[in-house]
C-alpha cells in the first residue's frame, strides 16, 4: 500500500517544463530590448571667466593650471610652474600628475583647476586629465585653449621650477 | 544481439508511447542564467541620449547621468546635430578660423526655431576619442557664438 511502482516514479519524475520555455521566450526577447549595456554619462566643464578687468589677482587665489601640451604636462599656478611630468614612451603620465596633485595637499572646497590644452592633445587624454584632477579633489574643472608656457621665465621652487616635484 | 539491445534502450530524451521527450534542463538552466543577467541589466529609463554610431568615445569615471538636450557629433567624418551631417570634418580641420560657418547657421536656426536664442543653451558634445583639441575648440567656439555655451561631454562610464 502506498509504495509507488516503478512506472509511477518515471512518470513523476518527467516534469512538464513547456511552460516554463513559454515564458522565458516571451520575457528574453523583452529584458534584451530594454536592457542597456553601455553606460553613458557627462562630464560638465566650465570655461574659464573673462579676465578682463585689468586688476592683478593675488596669486594664492589663482586657479592651478594644467598645461598639456605635445610632450608634457605642466603644473602652474598663475605665472608659477610647479611641476612638469613628462611623456612616458608617447603617452602623457596621469598617475605621476595625480602624485603631484597630491602632494599639494587637499583643495579647498570651492578649488578649481583649469586644463590649458595645446592643440594636438587628443580627447582622450583630455577626459583623463579632467578624470585625474577629480580624483584629486578638484570638482570644478575647466578648459582653456592654449598653453602659452614660457619656458625662459619660469620661476618656480626649484632649480627651473621644473624637478620641484621629480 | 547488442545491436538489438541497444536499439530497445530508451533515447536520452525518453520515448513514451512513441514520443520523443527532448532533455530541456540544460536549456532551462541555461535560460535562467539568461534571465538573471539581462534583469541585472534591465534599466526602465533606458539612455536619455545615444552615442552617434561611428563615433567612439572616451570611458570616464563621471557618473553623472545625461539630460536630453541638444547633440553635436564630431565624428571622423564630420560634426552632426542630432545625427545629422552639417560639415565634413576635412573642411573643420583645414579652416583657419575657429568660427564653422555652416554649424553656426544650423545652430542659430534651432535657436531661432525654438526661441530659445536669448538664453545660455545646453548643448551635449560626443566626440570621438582620436580626435584632437583642435577641432573640438573650433565646435566649441561655433556653439558658444550661436548661445550654446552650457557644454557638456558624453563618455562611456567606466565600471
Amino acid at each position: 500500500m502506498g509504495l509507488a511502482t516503478p512506472s509511477r516514479a518515471a512518470a513523476v519524475e518527467s516534469v512538464d517544463v513547456t511552460p516554463v520555455m513559454n515564458m522565458f521566450i516571451i520575457l528574453i526577447p523583452f529584458l534584451v530590448s530594454m536592457a542597456v549595456f553601455s553606460h553613458l554619462s557627462v562630464i560638465e566643464f566650465t570655461l574659464p571667466p573673462d579676465g578682463g578687468t585689468g586688476r592683478i589677482a593675488d596669486p594664492e587665489t589663482l586657479p592651478l593650471t594644467v598645461a598639456m601640451t605635445d610632450d608634457e604636462l605642466a603644473l602652474a599656478r598663475g605665472e608659477t610652474i610647479l611641476a612638469a611630468v613628462e611623456k612616458v614612451d608617447g603617452l602623457f603620465d596621469f598617475a605621476a600628475l595625480a602624485a603631484v596633485l597630491g602632494r599639494l595637499g587637499p583643495p579647498a572646497a570651492e578649488a578649481r583647476v583649469v586644463i590649458a590644452i595645446d592643440d594636438a592633445v587628443l580627447f582622450a587624454d583630455i577626459v583623463d586629465c579632467m578624470d585625474t584632477c577629480r580624483l584629486a579633489g578638484y570638482a570644478d574643472v575647466g578648459l582653456a585653449a592654449g598653453t602659452n608656457l614660457d619656458r625662459t621665465g619660469e620661476t618656480g621652487p626649484g632649480p627651473g621650477g621644473r624637478d620641484a616635484d621629480r | 544481439m547488442l545491436t538489438a539491445s541497444l536499439l530497445r534502450r530508451p533515447a536520452p530524451g525518453g520515448v513514451a508511447n512513441g514520443v520523443a521527450k527532448p532533455q530541456l534542463t540544460s536549456l532551462v538552466d541555461m535560460l535562467t542564467i539568461l534571465l538573471v543577467f539581462l534583469l541585472k541589466s534591465f534599466s526602465v529609463e533606458g539612455n536619455l541620449v545615444a552615442a552617434a554610431d561611428d563615433l567612439q568615445l572616451p570611458e570616464s569615471i563621471s557618473a553623472e547621468r545625461p539630460s536630453p538636450a541638444l547633440n553635436v557629433e564630431i565624428t571622423t567624418s564630420g560634426v552632426n546635430i542630432d545625427g545629422r551631417q552639417v560639415v565634413p570634418l576635412q573642411r573643420v580641420v583645414a579652416a583657419d578660423s575657429l568660427l564653422i560657418d555652416e554649424l553656426r547657421g544650423a545652430l542659430h536656426g534651432i535657436a531661432l526655431a525654438t526661441g530659445i536664442e536669448d538664453r545660455e543653451n545646453e548643448v551635449v558634445i560626443q566626440c570621438d576619442r582620436r580626435l584632437d583639441f583642435s577641432v573640438i575648440k573650433k565646435v566649441m567656439f561655433t556653439c558658444a557664438q550661436a548661445s550654446f555655451s552650457d557644454f557638456s561631454l558624453l563618455v562611456l562610464r567606466e565600471e
